[in-house]
């Protein structure tokens, strides 16, 4: 499952930059592509091993917490195009993401004490 | 030839923050565990208008609840809005600046990363100089230096809430600075120092600057991110409550 829903947030990177391609972003797409990617490679395998140590309690929690995500990529999203400024937080975003859904499983197999 | 030591010279006074960011820091000083959707907020909203802004710190908040960290709609859950809303004003205002300053705040309030002691000299905004005063290392400086001089040990830290825009984007200025510290590194190490040179980010993935640290031989930069932060905020916690036993 780990395996789809990385596939599916990939597939998102690479539709963003199809979409930017040949736009007159100054931002350097090769290089925020070679980033992302990077992050995306060196978290895979231990995210895959986390996900699977779920019982299947807590991965319905996990996909509540992947649409909530998925909302604020959304916000993000829609207005990328508007401004640099966003497109360089929605970059931020993906190259972030990796580790952030390993700080979830983290916690939701082991949650910290609130407060 | 003379015998060289050295010494840390800076900043030892009380940390300070303005008065939009010490609300916010002394709460998550209290409540950690809103560092998650602090990260994530900051990091995707200078730019937009408070609707947008609400709609996103909702979401950063529900996806915290569900993974246990918070519970929303709470007198703290709305003192966090209300604290955050007013630092991300003044945040914009700066330019991002008094989020580095946040960061800068809650490394002062955790103390040093590794295991340092107790009995150590914390100075800020801190340069190495020898015996007789000389700057070592040329013009720039540590964001934090924890010293334990009887033992020997320093812990240098400079603090990039986000550090890969740092490495990548104020690349001739990050240079500069990783040189330094390299240098002041090698220095303190040729004496026979306990060195620990470090940078303290809030990014959740570090993969790319370790990459980045690695491909210019710089391995011994160490690099600190979220879950460190956390981890370290437990110890302190830990001890807090020994302590007060």
């Amino acid at each position: 499952m780990m395996t789809e829903i990385y596939d599916e947030w990939w597939e998102r990177v690479n539709v963003l930059m199809e979409e930017l391609e040949g736009t007159a972003v100054k931002i350097n797409l090769e290089r925020w592509y070679f980033i992302i990617s990077y992050e995306f490679d060196y978290y895979q395998d231990e995210l895959r091993q986390r996900h699977e140590n779920l019982s299947s309690g807590l991965q319905e929690k996990f996909y509540l917490i992947l649409a909530e995500i998925d909302f604020q990529y959304q916000l993000l999203a829609a207005r990328a195009m508007r401004s640099e400024q966003v497109l360089w937080s929605l970059f931020n975003f993906l190259k972030d993401l990796p580790g952030r859904l390993g700080v979830i499983l983290a916690n939701l197999s082991n949650p910290p004490i609130s407060g | 030839m003379r015998n060289m030591e050295y010494c840390i010279r800076g900043n030892e006074g009380t940390f300070q923050l303005p008065k939009n960011g010490s609300d916010l820091a002394s709460f998550i000083v209290a409540h950690p565990t809103y560092i998650y959707p602090l990260i994530n907020i900051v990091n995707v909203l200078s730019e937009v208008n408070y609707d947008q802004r609400s709609d996103f710190t909702a979401s950063s908040l529900r996806e915290c609840e569900l993974m246990g960290q918070v519970i929303v709609d709470t007198p703290e859950s709305t003192h966090f809005v209300q604290v955050l809303e007013s630092f991300l004003q003044r945040d914009i205002a700066t330019s991002g600046q008094l989020r580095g300053k946040l960061l800068e705040y809650l490394i002062n309030a955790i103390g040093p990363m590794s295991d340092l002691g107790d009995d150590r000299q914390t100075v800020r905004d801190c340069y190495l100089v020898d015996s007789e005063e000389r700057l070592m290392g040329g013009g720039s400086n540590f964001d934090f230096a924890f010293i334990d001089y009887e033992n020997r040990k320093y812990e240098l830290l400079e603090c990039k809430f986000t550090l890969a825009n740092f490495l990548d984007y104020r690349k001739a200025q990050a240079m500069r600075k990783i040189e330094y510290m390299d240098t002041i590194s090698n220095i303190l190490i040729g004496k026979n120092y306990n060195v620990h040179v470090a940078f303290v980010s809030l990014a959740f993935s570090i993969a790319y600057e370790l990459y980045f640290l690695d491909n210019h031989g710089l391995t011994q930069i160490a690099i600190y991110n979220y879950e460190d932060m956390m981890t370290r905020f437990e110890v302190r916690r830990s001890s807090q409550k020994n302590q007060s036993v």
